[in-house]
Order: C-alpha cells, then sequence, then structure tokens
C-alpha cells in the first residue's frame, strides 16, 4: 500500500526521532517495525490525513506486513520510502500557510459577527508554519459552524495539498 | 478527558504527558496528542522540559552504602546464619 | 521505541544467589545489599525523610527480609520482593504534613498560562514555555538543579514522594512500582504525573528566574 509520510529537515521522524534509510532513486531498505502491543509500528498517512501531519519533509512509503487504519492514520508492522515528493518545498509551504492564513481571515471576519479575537491570532502564527495555520483555519471554522465544519476545512486543505502535489 | 473529539488543547496536553511518556494513552488519544505537538512548537517544549525533569530526578540517586551499613548489615547475617 | 519485554520475575541468577545466602554464603549476601541497598534506602527516605529512621527501616527490612527467604519463589523479580519489606516497615511511619488532604494536587500548570474559556483558542498558552535545550549542557545537570528536584522532591505529600521515588530515582518500571506499592497503574500514574509536573515547575521557576 502507498501513503505518505513527513519526516523532519533531517529525516528523522517527528516523534520517536528515527532516522529513516532515505531513498537514492531506488526505494530504500524496509523497516521492521511490529505494531503490537505498544502502538510502535510505521506510522503513515493517507491521503485525507496530510494536513494533520504536515512537516518539513515529505516521502511516498510503501507499507507492508499487518498493516491498521485509524482514524487519522495508518500503523503498519513494515515501511520503506520510495521517494521524496520534491513538489513539497519551501515554496509551496509558505503557500500553503498562506492559503489556509487567508481561509481563516475569511472565516473569522466576513460573517457577521467578527471573531476579532480569533483573527488576531492568524498574522502571528505564520512564522510557526504551516501546520499551525492549517490548525487555526479549522478550529476557527469550528468555532463558526461547528465539528462538521472542522472536519471540512480540514477536507479543503487536503484537496488543496493532493492537487499542488500531484498525489 | 479531552473535551473535543477532534483536537486537544494545551491545557489538556499538560495533563496528559505522563500518560503519554508512559505509553498508557489509548490509541485515539495518543494520535490527537501527536496531532497537536506537530503544530504546537510550546507543548513540543512542554513535553522536552518534562523529559529533562524526568533526567534531573534520575540524577539524584545516591548508590554508594555507607560503610557502616554494610557491617553492621553482614554482622546481622553472622547472627541469622550461627545455628 | 524497542519493544520492552516485561521482565516479571526473578532471573536465574537471582535465583541462585537467594539459595546461596539462605546457605550461609557471605559473597553471595554482600552481592544482593550492593545491588540493592541503595534502592532500598531511597525508597524508604521517601516514606520517612529522617536519614535515622530511614536507615532503620532499611535494617528492619533486611532482618525480615531473610527471615523470610525460604519464601522467595522468584515468582517476582529480587528487587521488587525486597522493596515490598521496606513498604512493610515504613508504612506505619510514614510522614504526612499537617493539613494536607491526600490526593490534593494543584494543576500541572497554573491556569492562567492558558487562554481563557471565554476567548479566542481556549486552552492555548498564552505565551510558550521556554525550550530547554537551549539551556547549556551543564546547567541540567549541575548541582543547583540536584537540589532543586531534592527539596521539591521532599515537600511532596509523602504518597507522591514515594512513587516518584521508585520510579524516576530507583529506576522501577511501571509494572514493578505497582507491585511494590500494591497499586494500580492509573493511581500510580497519577501520583507520578502530579510529583513530576512540581518538579518540572520548580525547575521553571529556577531556569526563569
Amino acid at each position: 500500500m502507498i501513503a505518505y509520510k513527513f519526516l523532519g529537515a533531517d529525516a528523522t521522524a517527528p516523534f520517536t526521532r528515527f532516522a529513516w534509510p532515505l531513498p537514492d532513486g531506488r526505494p530504500a531498505a524496509w523497516v521492521e517495525a511490529p505494531t503490537h502491543p505498544c502502538r510502535s509500528g510505521v506510522h503513515a498517512c493517507r491521503r485525507n490525513d496530510l494536513p494533520l501531519w504536515v512537516g518539513p519533509v515529505l516521502y511516498e512509503i510503501e507499507l507492508g506486513g499487518e498493516i491498521v487504519a485509524g482514524p487519522a492514520k495508518l500503523v503498519a508492522s513494515r515501511g520503506r520510502l520510495l521517494r521524496r515528493v520534491t513538489a513539497w518545498d519551501d515554496r509551496l509551504r509558505d503557500a500553503y500557510a498562506r492559503v489556509c492564513a487567508d481561509r481563516a481571515h475569511e472565516l473569522a471576519l466576513g460573517p457577521a459577527p467578527p471573531l476579532a479575537d480569533w483573527d488576531a491570532v492568524i498574522e502571528p502564527s505564520i512564522p510557526e508554519g504551516p501546520a499551525l495555520l492549517g490548525f487555526v483555519a479549522a478550529r476557527i471554522a469550528e468555532e463558526r459552524n461547528g465539528r462538521a465544519a472542522y472536519h471540512d476545512e480540514r477536507r479543503r486543505q487536503a484537496a488543496w495539498l493532493m492537487e499542488r502535489l500531484s498525489l | 478527558m479531552p473535551e473535543s473529539p477532534d483536537h486537544v488543547t494545551c491545557q489538556e496536553v499538560v495533563e496528559l504527558v505522563t500518560a503519554y511518556l508512559e505509553r498508557s494513552m489509548a490509541a485515539d488519544e495518543t494520535t490527537l496528542f501527536e496531532q497537536h505537538l506537530n503544530f504546537c512548537e510550546g507543548c513540543v517544549w512542554y513535553v522536552e522540559q518534562m523529559r529533562g525533569t524526568v533526567e534531573a530526578t534520575r540524577r539524584i540517586a545516591e548508590d554508594d552504602i555507607p560503610a557502616d551499613a554494610r557491617e553492621r548489615l553482614l554482622m546481622a547475617f553472622r547472627d541469622w546464619t550461627a545455628p | 521505541m524497542p519493544l520492552t519485554v516485561r521482565d516479571a520475575s526473578a532471573s536465574e541468577e537471582e535465583l541462585g544467589l537467594v539459595t546461596a545466602v539462605r546457605a550461609g554464603n557471605e559473597q553471595a549476601f554482600t552481592t544482593v545489599v550492593e545491588r540493592h541497598y541503595a534502592a532500598m534506602l531511597a525508597l524508604a527516605s521517601a516514606y520517612v525523610l529522617a536519614p535515622g529512621t530511614a536507615t532503620t527501616i532499611v535494617h528492619d527490612a533486611w532482618d525480615a527480609a531473610l527471615a523470610a527467604s525460604d519464601g522467595f519463589d522468584g515468582r517476582t523479580p529480587l528487587r521488587a520482593w525486597l522493596l515490598r519489606f521496606v513498604v512493610r516497615a515504613a508504612e506505619p511511619l510514614a510522614a504526612r504534613p499537617d493539613g494536607v488532604a491526600p490526593e490534593s494536587s494543584p494543576p500541572a500548570v497554573d491556569r492562567g498560562r492558558f487562554r481563557g474559556a471565554d476567548g479566542a483558542f481556549p486552552g492555548h498558552w498564552r505565551a510558550y514555555p521556554r525550550d530547554w535545550r537551549t539551556l547549556p549542557d551543564d546547567v541540567l545537570r549541575g548541582a543547583d538543579v540536584r537540589r532543586i528536584v531534592a527539596e521539591t522532591l521532599n515537600a511532596l505529600p509523602p504518597e507522591q514522594r514515594v512513587v516518584i521515588t521508585l520510579r524516576d530515582v530507583v529506576g522501577c518500571p511501571s509494572h514493578e512500582a505497582c507491585e511494590v506499592l500494591e497499586l494500580s497503574e492509573a493511581t500510580t500514574r497519577e501520583r507520578l504525573h502530579h510529583a513530576r509536573s512540581r518538579v518540572r515547575a520548580a525547575l521553571e521557576r529556577h531556569f526563569d528566574a
């Protein structure tokens, strides 16, 4: 199964700091990690999950063995990085952050009454990166229109990413 | 414990951090926790502070046995083994 | 993270040591003492604070362990088995600060540091805590930090101090601590959480001063 994985700029996984073997034109080595009992295993996301896990660098990953689908990610007993998604670069990251910020402004100030306090957080959040802006926009959508709107906003974000990344 | 089924707040994170480090949270809650850490630098730093705290606590362990304690225990042992 | 295998029973070597101790072998006894005395003293001190009393408790525990040594069946690790004797000797003597309700604990972080319920992004940091990775290495390892940790531990309610001592100072894994203290995982985790939160807060006050 093909999925996606964000890694840090140094190609380490964000929570475990595991250093992933990198592809060099060919798929990288398989990494084995049992999924039971402590929910370790190889974590990856489906295209719809991309906004939730936005990070510095994006890879396409092949998953194998036992694969468990959670609400926001996949956990597999083995995985190997296939290729870096080079379209996900600094320029696209900044563009995504900007798109999320603009949406957040629209949601906060568009309809009446204006959510000025919520709006005030948006621009100062931009230096912290696209993951935060994605949350800010979705959270403001939720404040406006409830839980379903949070998920709708995340779907919009995923659609934007899929289109720009050709996934 | 989290109020929302879709996201956790920083205030919730600081109460969940021990369960997270102990790996005792349910999978769904762990996922929400990690999603939050993915965008919230402040909470990443807080979790690191907690790790640093645990390390600092580890370092106050005193491994030496006072010399007189060793002697005292040996005497007690000899008394115990004596018929 | 690698899977940790739950080693919930004594090793062959430990069973051999206890057999040798029972046969009067001083070398075996000394080995056991050297391995476990420090942990026993740490736990006793967590109950009673006064060093003299803690030492007495530890010696009483060793006497009791020797007397009961034919009951060591290896189903628990030797350390856990020995620590149980400390718990039994220490619990009746546990220091309790006056007027403190047993399970009272403040939030891990002052509520005022988070955005309020009636504003934007309720529950999120008003201002981020500090990145301690920017602190010089020797600061976290220094004598000041050790002193603050020790002082904070001394000021904890004893039931929290006992848990954090077993888990973080002695290094018992969770299941061993539960066994030694005869508490559920949920209870030990809650007490550990409160204790660690206080120590973190004390260190934060120190670094931010």
